[in-house]
C-alpha cells in the first residue's frame, strides 16, 4: 500500500513461518532460565506452543519428525496416579520440578513425597487440550479418576482451588481451628477463583463428564462475581477483569448455560466493547493496552455473537507490531516475546480476521504478508478442528459405555 | 506518604524494609549469597536434580541458585527431614521459585511441626513480598498464616504499603476484601470509604479504587431506608462532583450506573432529575465528550425501562448518531447497533399508542 508520499510501506517482515519457528524452537528448548518461576505451570507452556503450532498449521510436519509421539509421551508422564496418599489426585503435575516417574517410585513408602505429588486443575487442562489437539486417542487417560477428583477441588461456594493434596499434608491437618472449632475461613490447600472454575469446565468438556461438578454452586459463584459494571472478577465483589470475564463467560458457554444464566448480555457487551482503546484492548478501565487481550476480551464479545462490533483493523496493526524480530509476540510493543503472548495473541489475530477478511488485512500498515491461520474454539481456545476430534472420541466412549 | 486524614485510622503504609536476618527459615547473614552445596551442615544430604528424560518437552533453563535450591528441596521432601535446616532449604526454594505452589505447602507443613510463631513468618513473607507483589502463591501463604492467628494482623497495612506504588494490584485488593470480609475490624466501612476517597483524589481514574467503594457500598447494612438512602446520595453527588471535574473517566460512568441500577429503592425517587441535571450542566462544556455521552445514552434508556415509559429514551437517538459518526468512532458498529435499537424501540411504542 503506498504511504501519503508514494512509496511503498514496507509490510512488517514477519509472516507465519518466522511465528511456526518461534513455537518449535521452544517447544524443543531450551528456553531462557528467566522462565524458570513457570516450572510449576509448564505444562501450560506446553499447550501454549502445541496450539500455537497447529494454528500456524505445522503440526503436521512436528509429528512426521517424530516430535509429536514425544510430546505426547512427556505429557502422559506427568500424568499423576490417583493413591490413597495423595487422596485420590488424578491429572496432571505441570513438570519434573517436584520430581515424576523413578524419582518418586524409588521413594521409602513413608515418604512426604507421596501425599505433596499431586495434580494442578490447570495443568490438567492444558495437558489434555495438548493432547487433544495432537490427535491423541485419550486411551492412557485415567478419565473417570480425574472427573472424581474434580469433586474434592470444588469449595463450597462453588469456586475450585488449583490443588489438593493427602491426607497428613492437608492445610487443615497442621492449621488449628477457629475459636468456634470450625475450619478457619478461607483455609484450603490452595488459591481459588475464576480461572480454576474455568478449568474444571474445560477439564469436563473435554472428558464429555458432568459429574465432577456442583453446577448449581459453580453458577452460583459466577453470579456471586458479576458486576455492577457488567464485567466480571475473579470472584464475589473483585473488580472486573478481562481474564476473569472470559473464564466466566467461557465456562458458562462450556455449561450451554450462557443465555439462561448471562445476568445482562448488553451490559457485558458494553463493557467488553469499551475495552478497546486507541491502540487495542485492555483488561481493566484506565489499564495498558496488552496482546493477550486481544484473546481474553476479543473472544468473550465473540462467545457474546457480537464479534462484528470492535474496530478489528486497529487490533490487528497493534498485534503486528507486538511480533518480534525473532518470532513470537510480546505482551505490548517492543518487549520480548513469551509463549502465552505468542499463542493468544495470534488467536486474537484469526478472531479479527475472521471478521475483516483477507482484502481487509492486505490494506493493513505493517501486516504480515501471508497470514493463513486455522480457526480456533473461542471457550476452549483450541483449534476447531481439535474440538472436533474430540467430539469423534466423546461418541466413541459413549458407545463404549 | 499522601496526605489527608483518615477518620479512625492513620494510613500506615510502612516503608517496607528486608527484616534483620534471623526469622525462621531465614537466611543467616553468614551464609547470604551462598549456594546451599557451599554450606557445611547440609553436607551429609544428597540433592536430588530435577529429571528431565532425552527428549524434553519445553525444558527451561536453570540459574544455579535455581537448580541448587530445588535439587535440596526435592531432596528433603524425599526424606520427610523435619528439621530447621529443612525450612531453612524451604526459604531458599521460595526465594527463588516463589510460584511453587506445593514448595509453600510444604513449608506450612514444615512451621506447623516445628511450632514457629505465624507472626515471624509473616515478616519472612513481607520480605519476599517486596520482590514478589504479584504472586498468587504468596498473597495465599501469607491469607493461611492471618487466618492461623484469628485475623490479629491488620492486613490493610501491608496493602497499603502496596498501593503506595501500585494502587491497582489486583492480588492486593483481593488480599484486602478476604480479610475486610473475615475479620472485619471496627467500623472499617467509614474508614475504608475514606481510604478509597484518598486513592481517588490521588487519580481518579483507578477503578480499583472505585471498585472498593462499591464493595463497601455492597456492605453497607440496609435495614433502616432512610440511613441507607441518605448515604446513597452523598455517593450520587460524591461521583457527579468527581465527574464534573474530570468528565472522560470510565471509571466513575460505570459507578455512577450501578448506583442506581443495583440499589433500586425508595430513596432513589430524586436521582433521575439530579443526575440529568448535572449532565445536561456538564453538557453544556463537554459537548464532545464520549464517556459523558456514552453514559447518557444508557441513562435515558435505564429509566425508560425502569418507568415502563419508551418515550423517556428519545434523546438517546441523537446521542448515539453522535457517537458513532463523531466522538467515539472506534465503536461506530456498536453505536450503529445501539442506534437502531433505540429508533426501533421508539417505533415500536409509536405504533402501538
Ligand atoms: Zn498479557
Amino acid at each position: 500500500m503506498p504511504s501519503s508520499t508514494g512509496a511503498p510501506i514496507l509490510k512488517a517482515p514477519l509472516g507465519v513461518e518466522k511465528h511456526r519457528k518461534y513455537f518449535d524452537k521452544c517447544l524443543l528448548g531450551p528456553i531462557p532460565h528467566y522462565f524458570a518461576t513457570l516450572e510449576p505451570s509448564r505444562m501450560s507452556l506446553v499447550f501454549f506452543l502445541i496450539g500455537g503450532m497447529a494454528i500456524t498449521d505445522s503440526l503436521e510436519s512436528l509429528k512426521a519428525s517424530g516430535a509429536g509421539t514425544a510430546v505426547a509421551d512427556w505429557i502422559y508422564m506427568m500424568q499423576v496416579e490417583p493413591t490413597s496418599e495423595n487422596g485420590g489426585a488424578a491429572g496432571f503435575r505441570s513438570s519434573s520440578v517436584l520430581g515424576c516417574g523413578e524419582q518418586i517410585s524409588s521413594a521409602s513408602s513413608d515418604s512426604p513425597i507421596h501425599t505433596l505429588d499431586t495434580s494442578h486443575i490447570t495443568m490438567t487442562y492444558c495437558a489434555l487440550a495438548a493432547l487433544a489437539i495432537l490427535g491423541d486417542d485419550f486411551s492412557r487417560v485415567n478419565r473417570a479418576a480425574i472427573v472424581q477428583h474434580l469433586r474434592s477441588l470444588q469449595r463450597e461456594d462453588g469456586s475450585f482451588q488449583a490443588v489438593s493434596y493427602g491426607p497428613g499434608m492437608k492445610a487443615l491437618d497442621f492449621t488449628a481451628p477457629g475459636p468456634d472449632g470450625q475450619p478457619l475461613p478461607g483455609i484450603g490447600d490452595s488459591e481459588y477463583d475464576m480461572r480454576f472454575l474455568f478449568s474444571a469446565c474445560a477439564v469436563s468438556w473435554l472428558l464429555d463428564d458432568w459429574s465432577g461438578i456442583d453446577q448449581v454452586r459453580a453458577l452460583e459463584y459466577i453470579r456471586q462475581s458479576y458486576n455492577y459494571d457488567g464485567g466480571f472478577g475473579q470472584g464475589p465483589f473483585l473488580e472486573s477483569h478481562g481474564g476473569s470475564t472470559f473464564c466466566a463467560l467461557a465456562s458458562l458457554s462450556l455449561m450451554g448455560k450462557l443465555d439462561e444464566a448471562l445476568p445482562d448480555r448488553d451490559h457485558t457487551i458494553q463493557w467488553l466493547i469499551h475495552r478497546q482503546l486507541e491502540l487495542s484492548y485492555n483488561g481493566r478501565p484506565h489499564k495498558d493496552e496488552d496482546s493477550c487481550y486481544s484473546f481474553w476480551v476479543g473472544s468473550s464479545i465473540e462467545l457474546l455473537e457480537s464479534g462484528h462490533l470492535p474496530d478489528h483493523a486497529k487490533i490487528m496493526t497493534y498485534l503486528s507490531k507486538c511480533q518480534s524480530v525473532i518470532g513470537g509476540l510480546s505482551s505490548s510493543m517492543g518487549g520480548s516475546p513469551d509463549p502465552i503472548h505468542s499463542y493468544l495473541g495470534l488467536c486474537g489475530w484469526h478472531l479479527c480476521q475472521k471478521h475483516l477478511g483477507s482484502a481487509g488485512v492486505e490494506n493493513l500498515d505493517d501486516a504480515p504478508a501471508d497470514f493463513p491461520l486455522i480457526s480456533i474454539d473461542t471457550s476452549l481456545d483450541m483449534p476447531l478442528h481439535s474440538v472436533e476430534h474430540m467430539k469423534k472420541l466423546h461418541a466413541q466412549w459413549k458407545k463404549q459405555d | 506518604m499522601r496526605g489527608g486524614p483518615v477518620p479512625g485510622r492513620a494510613v500506615r503504609a510502612p516503608p517496607l524494609q528486608r527484616p534483620a536476618s534471623g526469622l525462621p527459615g531465614q537466611l543467616p547473614a553468614e551464609i547470604e549469597g551462598k549456594l546451599l552445596c557451599e554450606i557445611p551442615e547440609l553436607s551429609d544430604i544428597t540433592p536430588l536434580p530435577q529429571l528431565e528424560t532425552e527428549t524434553p518437552v519445553v525444558k527451561i533453563l536453570h540459574s544455579d541458585s535455581f537448580d541448587d535450591a530445588l535439587s535440596y528441596f526435592r531432596a528433603i521432601v524425599q526424606s520427610g527431614e523435619v528439621s530447621m535446616r529443612a525450612l531453612l532449604i524451604t526459604s531458599y526454594a521460595a526465594i527463588v521459585c516463589p510460584s511453587h505452589y506445593s514448595v509453600w505447602q510444604y513449608r506450612r507443613k514444615l512451621l506447623a511441626q516445628l511450632k514457629v510463631d505465624p507472626h515471624r513468618e509473616i515478616e519472612f513473607v513481607q520480605a519476599i513480598l517486596l520482590d514478589n507483589w504479584k504472586n498468587y502463591q504468596l498473597w495465599y501463604h501469607r491469607q493461611q498464616l492471618v487466618a492461623s492467628i484469628g485475623g490479629r494482623s491488620d492486613e490493610r497495612d501491608i496493602t497499603d504499603s502496596c498501593f503506595e506504588h501500585d494502587a491497582k494490584n489486583y492480588h492486593a485488593w483481593s488480599h484486602r476484601q478476604w480479610f475486610l470480609r473475615t475479620y472485619p475490624p471496627p467500623s472499617w466501612l467509614v474508614e475504608e470509604r475514606a481510604y478509597c476517597d484518598r486513592l481517588l483524589s490521588e487519580d481518579v481514574r483507578n477503578n480499583s479504587a472505585w471498585n472498593q467503594r462499591m464493595f463497601v457500598l455492597l456492605h453497607t447494612p440496609r435495614d433502616h431506608p432512610e440511613e441507607f438512602g441518605q448515604i446513597l446520595t452523598a455517593e450520587l453527588n460524591y461521583t457527579l462532583e468527581k465527574l464534573n471535574a474530570a468528565p472522560s473517566n470510565e471509571s466513575g460512568w460505570n459507578y455512577l450506573r450501578g448506583l442506581y441500577t443495583k440499589f433500586p429503592g425508595p430513596w432513589d425517587a430524586g436521582f433521575f432529575a439530579t443526575i440529568s441535571a448535572s449532565c445536561d450542566a456538564l453538557l453544556l462544556r463537554e459537548s464532545q465528550s464520549p464517556h459523558l455521552n456514552a453514559f447518557m445514552f444508557h441513562f435515558y434508556r435505564d429509566w425508560a425501562a425502569r418507568q415502563g415509559d419508551v418515550s423517556i429514551m428519545a434523546p438517546s437517538v441523537t446521542i448515539a448518531k453522535l457517537l458513532r459518526d463523531e466522538i467515539d468512532t472506534i465503536r461506530a458498529k456498536y453505536w450503529d447497533m445501539m442506534h437502531e435499537r433505540v429508533v426501533a424501540a421508539l417505533a415500536a411504542a409509536a405504533t402501538t399508542a
